[in-house]
This record gives C-alpha cells, structure tokens and sequence, in this order.
C-alpha cells in the first residue's frame, strides 16, 4: 500500500514538474514580449495563459485525464463491486464521484503549478497593461481582458469549464461502458476523442465547431469558435442533462429499442451524414454572398474535370451511392429474397422486375424531392436569401439548375441501381455490385472523365459551371440507362435464373 | 396425355452433368416422389419444370405446352424451391398477403384458410423473423397453396417440421390430391416417399430410374 501510494505521489510530482517545466517557459516568453512593448504584466497573465494553452491541455491534461477514465472504469466494473450498487445508473454516479475529486485534484494541481511559476511577478486584481494589448501570440489575454471585467473571472469560468468537460466525458465514457460491455468500445472512444482533441484545432474546419473538443477545454477556443462564453456551457449543460436523464434507463432490457437500433442504425446514420454535412455548409457560407439556390449547388457540387474536392467527393458518395446501397437492401428483402414464389406467380421476370423496379423510382423521386426540401428548410433557417438564381453560376437560371438536379440525378442514380441489379444477377453476389459501384466512381476524380462520356458523377451540380451542356449528361444518362435495361432484359429473359 | 413431360432433356449446370437424354412423364391427380443424393440434380429439375432455368437439349411441356424463351413460367404452379426466404419484419399473414397481390385472384378468407390448413394462425402478431424453421416450411407450403394452384412443385416441404406437423402435412397432401392436385415433392426421408407416392424416380447416372 504504502508502494503505491509512494509511486503514485512521485508520478504527480513527474506530471507536475513537467508542468512547470512548460510553464516557465511560457513565463519566459511573456516576460520577453512584455518587455518589448514596454508593458507591464501581472500573475494572472501567466496563469490565465498557462490553464489556457491547447497545447499544455492537448498533449498532456487531457490525455492523462482520459487514460484515468478508462483505467477508473474498467477496474472499478466488477460485478462484485457492481452488485453492491443497486444498479448501473447508481454505479456511474458512484464513478462520477470518485473522478470528480480526481478532477478537482489535477485542476489544482495544475493551478499550483502556475502559482509557483508565477511567484515574483506582480500580484493584482485587475488586468495588466501587456493583456489589452491587441498582439500576435497573445490572443487569449486580449480576448479575456476584453470580455472579463476582472482576471479572476476568466479563471474560474476556465477551471468550471474544463472540469464540467471532463466529467460530461467521464459520464458519456461511463454510459458507453456499461450499454456495451466492451472493453474495446470503451477504449475506442477514448482513443477517438484523443484524435478528436488533436485534430480540431489543426485540421477540422471551423464549421464543425460544436465538435472541436478545445473548445470545451480551453474557454479562450470556446468563445472565439462560438463568439461567445456561454455557448460552450450551454452546450455542456444539455449534454449533461442528456447523460443524467439516461441513467436510470441504463441496464434495463429494451429489446425492442434494441431491435429497433438494430434494424435502422444505418438508415439513421445515413440521415445524420446529410443533415450534418448539409448543416455544416449552410455554417460554412452563411456569411458570403451566397443564396439558397448556392446552397443548394454546394452541397451537392460533387465533382468535375477541374475541381475537386475531398469533402464534395464524400458527400456525393454518401448521398447518392448511399441511396443506392439502401436500394439494394431493398431489393436484396423485397425481390431476392422472395424471388422463385414471386416469379412464378408474375409468370414473366420482366414483369417481375418492373413490378419490383417501381416502388424504387417512387423512392427516388421521394429522396431527391426531399433533399431539395431539407436544402430549403436550412437555407431558410440560416437566413440565406430566396430569389430562385445562383449567384455562384449566375448565367445557369433557375430551370436549368433545377433540371441538372432532378432529370440527371434521376438518371444518374437510376443507372446505378440498373448496374447493381445487373451485377448482382450476373454475379449472384450483390455485394460485388455495390464494391463495383464504388470502385467506378474513381472515375470522378480530376481529367479522369474524359469528355464527361463516362456515367458516373454526372448529376455533380458543380458540373453547371463546366463548358459541357447539362444536356450531354442527360443524353449519356440515358445512352447508359437504356444499354444497361437492354442487357438486364436480355439476361432476365434468355438464361437460367438461379439466386 | 401428359400433364408434364420431359423429352430427351440434357442440362449441364454450373460445370457439371446433370442430366442426359432424361424423359419424364407426370399425370394429372398423382403424387410423384422424387429421391437422390445431395447435389444430383433435384433443385435443377424442379426448377426446370418451373420455367426457371432452360435445358440444354430437349423440352419441357406443361399442359401440353412446351416450355421457352418466349413462353418461359407454366401458369397455376405452387411451389418451394430452395430454402424460401420472407420480408422478415412481417408477419407470415403480411407475407402471404404481398404474394397474393401479385395475382389478385384471392382475398384474404382464402389466405387464412391455407395458414389455418398448414396449421399458423392467421392472425398471430408474431414476425416472420422470429418464426422457426418449421413455421418458416408451413408459410412456404400455405403459400403455394393458397391461389388453389392445380401443380404443386415441392422441394423438401418436410424440412424441420416436428412429428405432428409432418403428420398433420402428409394429411394434407392427400386431401389435395383428393382433390385433383398433382404433387411433385423430394425428401430425404424414405418413410415421406413411401407413405405418400403414388410414383417413386431416382436421380441416377444423369437419368431418372422409375423405383415405383
């Protein structure tokens, strides 16, 4: 006992020291750029910089408070420690406990550290002259002292932040760990939200804010993604609220809830990614010169012969080949499945194969129908303008835009679902035809489409700025679509049918 | 005259010999059992018969029409072919039900006698999904007889039953071959074949060897 206690003592000391390592660096540097100016700086200065730094909280606090989660709740889920409490939601509470006097701990240990730097630097209330000035590299003074009327506010509101992080983590951590029972999901998460923290500031672009982890952990990152200090707790609370409105449900057996996740998780998941990418574009160009019909062009701009881009280029295959992977667990329940007793009572596979082909051009129509409406309905929540042309391609008028979407996405998506059926009834395998799909649309990178002869990608709205007619897309959607229906009709009708 | 007839049929399928100059005749109001190992062609002759796939050589004639490209799927055939798959978030009346429509020749009365007579109840909530593998074989067989189809093409429709079930099938069987149906079934169990068959064929040597 006494070993542990001892070694975990001197691995406080270890973290503590590299701490204050850090931050007499970061107090040798402000002492520089103070000295510079000719202003004078104060003992907030430092701790205010040193509790706000993304790199001190990225690559060291963080990571140490997550390793801490996962260790806490895997040894601590024992079911002879389980069974003492009266149920999971009791357990997690238990848990939350125990970390929060953790999390007070390193918080002020943290705060120590910076104290014990900042000794011989002036001690005040208010804020220094060096943390009003408007300064590369001392962003997060100026921002503090302009929104804070005092320094200690800052910090507090910085401590009560990071601290309600990491529990609202803990507590999600906690949740996951007991609904999955894995020691897997568990560490996943936590290596995901390491990525996460180390990505968001370097590679996510600003319009995913509300999933950039710093700023939840750095108040300075919160109130400059958000342009506010309140958001971030805002955001906290709810999440929170969620996570204890959850406990007492946890460990119940829902197996309906659970068929349900079951059967439509990707369905929702698909759902999700286009509402997500689509809000995130309206976030994106909300305060460019942009109206709904850019929109509406941008989200679906997937890609051309001279632009490209990665985010336009997943989205399309989300969107569309997603649909048609949706299509093809249809067909895979409604005409595979049921084939021999269908047929023989259709007496024709043509007739077969229509009959079971409509209800998937109703469902087209339906996704591109609502796609468009949903482009509407952010539009309109996000304030873009209404006048029914691009200001993006302003000589494609509003007919020609619309036309581009409905006729050749119509076309486009209803040649790859021809492609799928026919690989699957030549293969017999119907994940090959998706694979197949796929691996096509490598014909929508750059230069690759000669000539846009080739019949992927052809519905990408960005292609209303390219030299081509929108027309000659609609011609070899339709060259494609007939040759496929002919070689589909040929193969139905002339050779054995075995599934 | 026949009521189904193969003549000289070849059929290679999938790289392998299945049958060569194999002759078949079916009539009217029997019951035809037919046995042979795993892999010797049953599932292929069946689904011959149906119109499914197409002889290399030869012909198949039902009702004194011979079956192909143009006149591909013979009319009025109940059938199970293969292990018969379902819409697995209905239940077997939903089921029966989206078969039925196709044709639009019964209502639902029709449809729940054939559960009843197959021994499902008709108005069960449960989902296909969860029905077992007999109640699985007793849907299959309910639907190829509920449009009162006259041929009944049956592959394994014994499969996973319990011993009352295939009592209670075997039954029923008769009592459409009673009235006028014509039965064509495989089984792996020889006791099925003999209770049931007025004609016993063995697939052998890519041929049919009438037993009975």
């Amino acid at each position: 006992m006494n070993m542990r206690i001892n070694f975990s003592g001197l691995k406080w000391f270890i973290v503590a020291t590299f701490i204050c390592l850090y931050l007499w660096n970061e107090r040798n540097s402000l002492l520089a750029e103070a000295e510079s100016v000719s202003l004078s700086v104060n003992f907030w200065d430092l701790t205010l910089r040193g509790v706000s730094d993304v790199y001190l909280i990225v690559y060291l606090m963080f990571p140490l408070y997550l390793f801490k989660i996962g260790y806490q709740l895997t040894v601590s889920f024992d079911y002879t420690q389980l069974i003492r409490f009266k149920s999971y939601g009791q357990w997690i509470i238990n848990q939350m406990k125990g970390f929060a006097l953790f999390n007070l701990l390193i918080l002020s240990l943290w705060n120590i550290c910076s104290l014990l730097v900042s000794i011989g630097l002036p001690f005040s209330g208010q804020w220094s002259e060096f943390s009003a000035l408007e300064k590369s590299g001392n962003e997060i003074l100026f921002v503090y002292n302009h929104i804070f009327s005092m320094p200690v506010i800052a910090w507090l509101l910085q401590f009560l932040l990071f601290f309600m992080t990491l529990m609202v983590i803990q507590l999600s951590t906690a949740i996951l760990y007991t609904v999955s029972k894995r020691k897997w999901a568990l560490n996943s998460f936590l290596v995901l939200l390491m990525l996460i923290s180390i990505l968001s500031f370097q590679v996510i672009p600003a319009s995913f804010s509300f999933i950039s982890l710093p700023n939840y952990l750095s108040l300075f990152h919160g109130i400059e993604s958000f342009s506010s200090p309140v958001t971030p707790f805002l955001v906290l609370f709810i999440v929170l609220g969620i996570g204890c409105l959850l406990l007492p449900f946890i460990g119940r057996n829902f197996q309906s809830v659970q068929v349900l996740v079951k059967d439509h998780w990707a369905g929702g998941l698909f759902v999700g990614m286009i509402g997500f990418t689509i809000i995130s574009n309206a976030l994106q160009y909300e305060n460019e010169a942009m109206t709904a019909v850019d929109l509406w062009i941008l989200s679906f701009f997937g890609t051309t012969n001279e632009e490209f881009s990665l985010l336009s280029f997943s989205f399309y295959i989300i969107a569309f080949m997603g649909f048609v992977y949706f299509v093809q667990l249809f067909l895979h329940e409604q005409i595979v499945k049921m084939s021999y007793m269908s047929i023989i009572r259709y007496e024709s596979l043509t007739k077969w194969f229509l009959a079971s082909f409509n209800p998937i051009i109703r469902k087209l129509i339906l996704f591109l129908l609502l796609l468009s409406g949903f482009i509407a309905i952010v539009a309109f929540c996000f304030g873009y303008p209404f006048p029914l042309q691009s200001n993006l391609y302003p000589e494609s008028s509003m007919g020609i835009i619309a036309y581009h979407f409905f006729v050749n996405g119509f076309l486009q998506v209803t040649f790859y679902i021809l492609l799928v059926v026919l690989i699957s009834i030549v293969t017999m395998d119907v994940m090959k035809s998706f694979i197949t799909l796929l691996a096509l649309s490598i014909f929508m990178l750059p230069k690759l489409n000669l000539s846009y002869l080739f019949p992927v990608g052809l519905n990408s709205m960005g292609l209303l700025g390219a030299s081509q007619s929108i027309f000659l897309h609609t011609s070899v959607l339709l060259a494609y679509a007939l040759l496929t229906l002919t070689v589909l009709a040929y193969i139905l009708n002339k050779k054995d049918f075995s599934l | 005259m026949s009521l189904i007839e193969l003549k000289s049929v070849h059929k290679s399928y999938k790289g392998m010999v299945l049958f060569e100059d194999t002759d078949l005749s079916i009539e009217k109001g029997k019951i035809y059992g037919l046995v042979g190992p795993n892999g010797s062609g049953k599932s292929v002759l069946f689904k011959m018969i149906c119109g499914f796939v197409f002889p290399d050589q030869g012909s198949v004639t039902v009702r004194g029409e011979q079956l192909g490209k143009k006149n591909r799927f013979p009319q009025n055939f109940g059938i199970i072919i293969d292990r018969p798959g379902y819409l697995a978030n209905k239940t077997g009346f939903e089921n029966l039900k989206y078969l039925s429509m196709i044709k639009e020749k019964i209502a639902d009365k029709q449809i729940k006698e054939a559960m009843i007579a197959v021994g499902l109840q008709p108005t069960a909530e449960q989902k296909v999904k969860n029905y077992s593998l007999g109640m699985k074989q007793k849907l299959a067989l309910a639907q190829a007889i509920m449009e009162d189809q006259d041929i009944l093409i049956l592959d394994e429709p014994f499969n996973a039953l319990d011993i009352d079930s295939t009592e209670r099938m075997r039954n029923l069987i008769f009592t459409l071959k009673e009235q006028g149906k014509t039965i064509i079934f495989t089984s792996h169990n020889q006791e099925d074949i003999d209770i049931l068959s007025d004609h016993v064929f063995r697939v052998r040597n890519f041929n049919l060897e009438h037993l009975k």
